[in-house]
């Protein structure tokens, strides 16, 4: 059967084309339901881990989840005990440390992790450090003060300072912005780090990392409190200590991923400083700068810290499904490319050898971007399971892959290039 | 054939425990400097007699061996109270005080009442509360950031603030009681963590001043954005014909009230003497 995007053969029984990912099932050429990063969901599906952990599978998403429940629910536990400096710092690490455990588990790129991941993480942190010092304590620190003075029961809204709302709702997520694209986009611009899942990755690696050394420097007085343990306001901090939690580290992480995802790029080699690149960087700006204006203004209202809450939660879905609509048309649109190239034997984001779907089990063919039976992207799997395919290491100086694959069976037409293969 | 599991390095238990490890270890970490980074107390021990008479601190009213977190709703139900910013009606039977109208005058630098006295002060103008014509003192230095027919807040742009409010009441009322009752809308309990107060203090009445008494705090302000250590004062005074003027003085942070307190206490003295006819 030839795809109709692509005109790629494919078997008869094949519900997506393993070149350029097109639906064959009738009445869904567009393939607007399925997920090309995890099949099983809809492409506007509000699932987080998914969206920002692209190299887990179905199943292995599920540790996450579960992981971030129970770890979630000590942390909340935590806050509901009034222990404030144990619930904050836990809290500010959760979904960073979740990360570093992700891109181990995925063997994201071999032994870069921990040098390339760790590094990116430090040096953001010490960015959103120096930062949020700037603003929180060396200069405009009688700006946010006026926040606390400034309450509802004093003047409320009319009470509020103009110009310190500027400044920790749109200058700051400005500054902050920019302080995270930057070593995300350096290593973004590296050639073994050029997809654009790696580009996501780097991406809502550093603006989780930010998010967390953030909230260190702004609930520093936590740390510095007369009382170890509160037992006044407890629910105002089980809302804060979520906010912190989930939904800033993932707003942050979710929107600089989508900026660092456009400078990667679709295809092959890193697009660079494009107008699209920015584009993106200024919803990520946007999206920051709304999060931050909606809290602001919400603390006026009765309920305020609550309020905030939930304008994160929907601000986060927006994102969320900005980046799972970004990849998915992004893994589309390059297999279609690819496919439109050739063969596909020269496409160093395609099975070498046949295998198995990592996220179905089923049989993956050669050359093949994606499986033909539950239509999930090959580029999204685990660095293990691409070794596995055969996948050839992005990059020359990358180190050559785990499992040499076994010699390709002769296809045919889909066979290998003589100089294609994993070093 | 290869199962998905064998795609991963990490099997779901071992994700798991990592996880959940690493964010108790880091929590451990939070609870270490939780400890090892706690300040010496501030005492609450600043509450001065206003009124620029007898400028004078009246020594502790309840340092930090007193100052134990404490129910701060009111026993009895209690007529006066501030206007609050979400009320729509206002909640005193005595009807002499309201939410306002939702108007609020300009902020202005200094404010329209020329001579305010000169106790102690370093300079400065005033403004007068419109519904008890109450003037208030706004040193040199200070802007008011806010300001209605109940209100007048105003700050130094160096962390000090000082919110004032003026209502006219029972002559019978008590300033204790006022202070009291009003706390929590002074101080919300949303914001205002880890609260700790001192006794009420009744002070030394003086000219038409029928009751005065002031209380001295320190809370850990939140919201979703940060947090911030924060001490302050509340005063409220009580006249002969029933007007009741409370005025709260507050810096952040907490630290740092001790050294701040001189830039408040001008505002405290004269406004309290002009409330009491000694300006």
């Amino acid at each position: 059967m030839a795809c109709p995007t692509c005109s790629s053969d494919n078997p008869e029984v094949a519900s997506y084309c393993h070149r350029c990912g097109t639906s064959l099932l009738v009445g869904d050429a567009k393939r607007a339901t399925s997920y090309a990063v995890q099949s099983a969901e809809g492409v506007t599906q509000f699932a987080v881990i998914s969206t920002v952990m692209p190299h887990t599978s179905r199943h292995s998403a599920d540790n996450y989840r579960w992981a971030m429940i129970i770890s979630g629910a000590l942390i909340l536990a935590a806050a509901a005990l009034g222990l404030l400096p144990i619930a904050i710092a836990a809290a500010a690490f959760l979904v960073p440390l979740a990360y570093l455990v992700y891109i181990d588990d995925v063997n994201l790129w071999e032994e870069a992790p921990a040098a390339v991941v760790v590094g990116l993480f430090v040096a953001t942190g010490a960015l959103a450090v120096l930062i949020s010092m700037f603003f929180f304590q060396w200069v405009f620190d009688a700006q946010w003060a006026s926040f606390a003075s400034g309450s509802r029961a004093r003047g409320g809204i009319e009470a509020m300072s103009f110009p310190a709302l500027l400044i920790f709702a749109v200058l700051l997520p400005v500054v902050a912005e920019v302080a995270k694209n930057v070593f995300a986009v350096l290593l973004a611009a590296r050639p073994q780090f050029d997809d654009m899942i790696d580009g996501l990755t780097f991406g809502v690696a550093a603006g989780t990392a930010y998010a967390a050394f953030e909230t260190i420097v702004v609930f520093w007085p936590v740390f510095t409190a007369q009382d170890f343990r509160t037992t006044t306001g407890v629910a105002s901090w089980m809302i804060v200590v979520a906010n912190v939690m989930v939904v800033k580290s993932l707003i942050y992480g979710t929107a600089t991923g989508i900026a660092v995802a456009a400078f990667s790029g679709k295809g092959e080699g890193y697009d660079g400083f494009t107008p699209t690149y920015f584009a993106y960087f200024g919803l990520a700006v946007a999206a920051n700068v709304a999060y931050w204006l909606g809290v602001r203004l919400m603390a006026y209202l009765p309920f305020g810290n609550g309020l905030g809450l939930i304008w994160g939660f929907l601000i986060l879905a927006a994102l969320v499904v900005k980046i799972r609509m970004m990849l998915q048309v992004a893994l589309l649109e390059a297999a279609v490319e690819e496919a439109a190239k050739g063969d596909g034997s020269d496409d160093k984001r395609s099975t070498y050898v046949e295998t198995y779907c990592p996220e179905c089990e089923n049989l993956l063919l050669t050359n093949a971007s994606f499986c033909i039976v539950c239509g999930t992207s090959v580029r999204s799997s685990s660095r293990q399971a691409r070794s596995a395919m055969g996948m050839r290491p992005v990059g020359a100086a990358t180190a050559p892959a785990a499992e040499p694959p076994a010699p390709p069976p002769p296809t045919g037409s889909t066979g290998p290039s003589s100089e294609g293969g994993a070093e | 054939m290869k199962s998905s599991d064998d795609y991963f390095n990490s099997s779901r238990l071992r994700v798991i425990a990592m996880i959940t490890a690493a964010t108790l270890a880091v929590g451990a970490l939070g609870g270490i400097a939780g400890v090892a980074f706690d300040p010496d107390p501030v005492p609450k021990d600043h509450v001065i007699q206003p009124g620029g008479t007898a400028r004078g601190f009246l020594g502790s009213v309840g340092g930090p061996g007193n100052a134990s977190p404490r129910s701060h709703g009111a026993a009895t139900p209690f007529a006066a109270r501030l206007p609050a910013a979400d009320a729509t009606d206002s909640p005193s039977p005595l009807g002499t005080i309201g939410p306002g109208d939702g108007s609020s005058q300009e902020p202005t630098d200094q404010g329209d009442t020329g001579d305010n006295g000169d106790s102690g002060s370093s300079g400065g103008g005033g403004t007068t509360i419109e519904a008890t014509d109450v003037d208030i003192f706004v040193p040199n230095g200070w802007d008011i950031d806010f300001q209605d027919e109940n209100r007048v807040f105003q700050s130094n742009g160096r962390n000090s603030f000082s919110f004032a409010f003026s209502f006219v009441g029972d002559p019978t009322l008590s300033s204790g009681d006022v202070i009291t009752d009003n706390l929590t809308n002074i101080l919300p309990a949303e914001n205002y963590t880890q609260l700790r107060t001192s006794d009420v203090q009744t002070l030394q009445p003086f000219g038409s001043v029928v009751s005065l008494s002031g209380l001295e705090y320190e809370a850990l302000w939140v919201d979703n954005q940060g947090s911030i250590s924060i001490h302050g004062q509340i005063y409220v005074a009580v006249r002969q014909d029933g007007t009741v003027l409370g005025i709260e003085v507050e810096h952040a942070p907490a630290e740092e009230f001790t050294d701040a307190f001189d830039e408040m206490v001008p505002i405290l003295d004269n406004s309290y003497a002009r409330f009491g006819g000694l300006g």
